[in-house]
């Protein structure tokens, strides 16, 4: 039997195209299962810029991160375009370009084929110093993140989706506007991703924006100003809880991002301010939650390198001058009056056997303490419990045998303060939890000598008094946020009195002060 | 010759695979199933006959549905006694039978949360006379959910996604088998939540129990329990 031409001719051609689609369904099939994280080769470059695997489910296509400050400069603190994110007080490096490089604390990964970017623990983490207005700034991982305004970046996020701008048409015109720009630091989307961009990723985006936007909008973001966050009505919002019940005391609870040194000697304190879990483990997947990562998206092996890092990681030393007379006599100061809650001034900040009394990484009663009761009475009894069903399923009794990461089980309830050790303390103003007392000189004045009003987010450092200059309001065209103490959550009372330290002669806070710089 | 081995072989990964989603059986933790009070607050009274709620349902409707709920809080809302640091609040017995499931047990009734001030974090005191008013919220919480058009596989199981990685054959057992019918079954829930025992005990509290591990319980629960009218401790 002979094949006619005509037929053997269409064999061929149907052959080909069975090839050529089978390539095409691979080559898809590729594209959209790819999940390739950014990678750092080194540690500390590794925790400014790495994955926590939040990008998964709620990155921002890249070209949409650096397109949104140019369509939406209104929403911009500062009302500019062009400066990238830098008006929230996020950090760009030296040389980078805040049009299209990434921030530190913001991370990058190719997830089904579209570069994606959001948060990593960074963002909050790392802060910079500057020795006078207009000089280089200092970038210091595991500091808290002092000049960045978390509660003004959200309010930027979430006032997009309700603008007519927000269109795919409209992001797309930017992008190309944008490729056209020798500048651009990335490759041109793709046909694929410019048709994910406009007809799906768009919506997506819009979709996720509104559902943060009115889960979160209990929470009033306004007052946190750069540096703080309400730490724990956001895992209300995430659990759903129904917050318009809930009792007005539990609604406000702004507090100071922590720097995030020596973690290791921090294992089985009272971690958080209230010191409501002593597992470094789950203190750390719970601040996850942050960068949008949750249980299926968790960059488990990403995480644990960042965690490993922080075990030992060190404060800069203090770069400025120290008295080294003064300092060695504030040295028994600080034994009397300090150590017993604050440890000693190295790891393990515990004395080895301990010693009568020591009480570094534990709780101090309200009352004894203090100080502002709101961010306290922001963490409930009821949260606690449901917290205990986050990572459900990641345990041995179903089957799952890596002990990390492990349902949740360390979360309590507790009665106050945790004592919190010191080291680097010289980056961590303004102090308290709530950031009410600018500079150290001020913590070691009882309260009705502390300012009562003062500026939060300035990063030019205040030697004499130990803290970041807090009495400007505007500087280079950035404005400072004003700080009053008589409002909820900003109450500046408390660690005050005899024990406290706020009645020693001057001479003595003095030495004390030089001490505590070399921490 | 080779088909019919072929066929065999697929009849029983198939038979095994739908026998180990709803009938294998795993002893709960001994943390629950070796420690008496643990076993009255948290163990499983009969499971294997009770539907119950699957696992992931249980976890997303809270989450789901905080409209239904009288404030924050999840199931503690409801008045459910929770201690810290555990998964399940109390009452609830959380088992492997097939799929994970979540049932109730004695302590709904015969457990009640206490504090000495408001802002004291409660703990749990285990009583002797039975208080239904927990289980009433319960039912009609589930009821609500049950009635609401979002009680829908495509809904929950995008809440479950923000909780964790369902595997491919468990995603497919909640969606085609385990949401519509909890959904259906919801409607009456104490059939999902208790076994014949319990809702013949409810309706009759001074019934005595035909099976021994219930008989075991009401005996402890009568030695160790608080009697009425006790200042809880």
């Amino acid at each position: 039997m002979t094949i006619r031409p005509k037929l053997r001719w269409l064999k061929i051609a149907l052959g080909a195209l069975f090839v050529v689609v089978l390539l095409a369904v691979v080559a898809l099939a590729v594209r959209f299962t790819r999940d390739r994280p950014v990678e750092c080769s080194d540690d500390v470059l590794h925790f400014m810029y790495g994955s926590t695997g939040g990008e998964k489910m709620n990155g921002i296509p890249y070209w949409f991160w650096v397109a949104l400050p140019e369509i939406f400069p209104e929403y911009l603190p500062d009302k500019k375009p062009g400066r990238g994110y830098s008006s929230f007080g996020m950090i760009y490096e030296k040389g980078k370009d805040p049009r299209y490089d990434l921030p530190v604390g913001v991370s990058m990964r190719n997830y089904r084929g579209i570069d994606v970017v959001y948060l990593n623990c960074a963002s909050c983490h790392t802060g910079t110093v500057r020795d006078a207005p207009g000089s280089e700034p200092r970038v210091i991982p595991g500091m808290p993140a002092h000049t960045f305004d978390l509660g003004a970046w959200g309010e930027f996020l979430t006032s997009i989706p309700m603008d007519q701008k927000f269109t795919g048409q409209r992001l797309l015109d930017q992008i190309d506007k944008m490729n056209r720009d020798p500048h651009r630091r990335a490759a041109k989307p793709d046909l694929i991703n410019r048709l994910i961009f406009k007809y799906y990723a768009v919506y997506l985006m819009r979709e996720k924006l509104l559902i943060l936007g009115q889960r979160l909008a209990f929470i009033d973001n306004s007052t946190w100003g750069p540096g703080r966050v309400d730490t724990f009505n956001a895992p209300k919002a995430l659990l759903n809880f129904p917050m318009e019940h809930a009792d007005r005391k539990e609604l406000m609870g702004n507090a100071d991002f922590p720097s995030i040194w020596n973690q290791g000697a921090r294992k089985g304190m009272q971690l958080h301010w209230d010191g409501n879990n002593t597992s470094v483990d789950e203190r750390n997947l719970s601040a996850a939650f942050g960068t949008g990562a949750y249980p299926p998206t968790l960059d488990t092996e990403r995480v644990l390198r960042t965690a490993k890092w922080l075990e030992t990681a060190k404060p800069l030393a203090y770069p400025y001058p120290i008295d080294q007379t003064l300092s060695q006599k504030g040295a028994p100061i600080y034994k009397e009056y300090c150590a017993g809650c604050h440890g000693t001034r190295e790891p393990p900040y515990r004395h080895n056997p301990p010693e009568n009394g020591e009480l570094v990484g534990t709780v101090v009663p309200l009352q004894k303490i203090g100080t502002d009761p709101s961010r306290f009475n922001s963490y409930t009894w009821l949260l606690a419990v449901n917290q205990s069903t986050l990572y459900a399923g990641y345990e041995k009794d179903w089957g799952f045998e890596p002990s990390y990461p492990q349902r949740f089980s360390h979360f309590r309830k507790t009665n106050g303060y945790a004592n919190a050790p010191l080291d680097g303390i010289w980056l961590r103003a303004p102090y308290l939890h709530n950031g009410s007392v600018p500079n150290l000189r001020e913590l070691l004045e009882p309260a009705s000598g502390r300012s009562k009003f003062f500026y939060r987010g300035n990063d030019v450092y205040d030697p004499e008094n130990v803290g970041f200059v807090s009495s400007v309001a505007e500087q280079d065209g950035r404005h400072f946020f004003p700080f009053d103490t008589s409002k909820d959550g900003n109450h500046n009372s408390g660690h005050e009195g005899p024990v406290y330290g706020t009645s020693l002669p001057p001479e003595q806070k003095r030495a004390l002060l030089e001490y505590l710089k070399t921490f | 010759m080779g088909k019919w081995l072929i066929a065999i072989v697929v009849a029983l990964v198939i038979g095994i695979s739908i026998w180990s989603k709803f009938y294998w059986t795993e002893p709960q933790p001994k943390s629950i199933s070796k420690k008496p009070r643990n076993d009255f607050l948290y163990g499983g009274v009969g499971a294997e006959d009770t539907p119950g709620l699957p696992y992931w349902v249980w976890l997303a409707l809270p989450r789901m549905f905080p409209e239904y709920m009288p404030g924050p809080g999840g199931y503690a809302a409801l008045g459910l006694s929770w201690e810290e640091g555990v998964e399940m609040p109390v009452g609830f017995a959380k088992k492997t039978v097939g799929y994970v499931r979540v049932t109730g047990d004695c302590a709904l009734c015969h457990a009640a949360s206490h504090s000495a001030s408001q802002d004291d974090v409660p703990t749990v005191v285990i009583t002797v006379h039975g208080d239904s008013s927990r289980v009433d919220r319960l039912r009609s919480f589930f009821t609500q959910c049950a009635r609401d058009t979002r009680f829908n596989a495509d809904e929950i199981l995008t809440e479950i996604d923000t909780a964790t990685k369902l595997s491919f054959l468990d995603r497919m057992l909640y969606c085609y088998v385990l949401i519509p019918r909890t959904k259906k079954a919801l409607l009456n829930p104490d059939r999902v939540l208790f076994n014949s025992a319990l809702q013949q005990h409810a309706h009759d509290p001074r019934s005595g129990f035909p099976q021994p591990r219930m008989q075991d319980l009401a005996a402890w629960l009568e030695s160790n329990g608080q009697k009425s009218g006790e200042t809880p401790q």
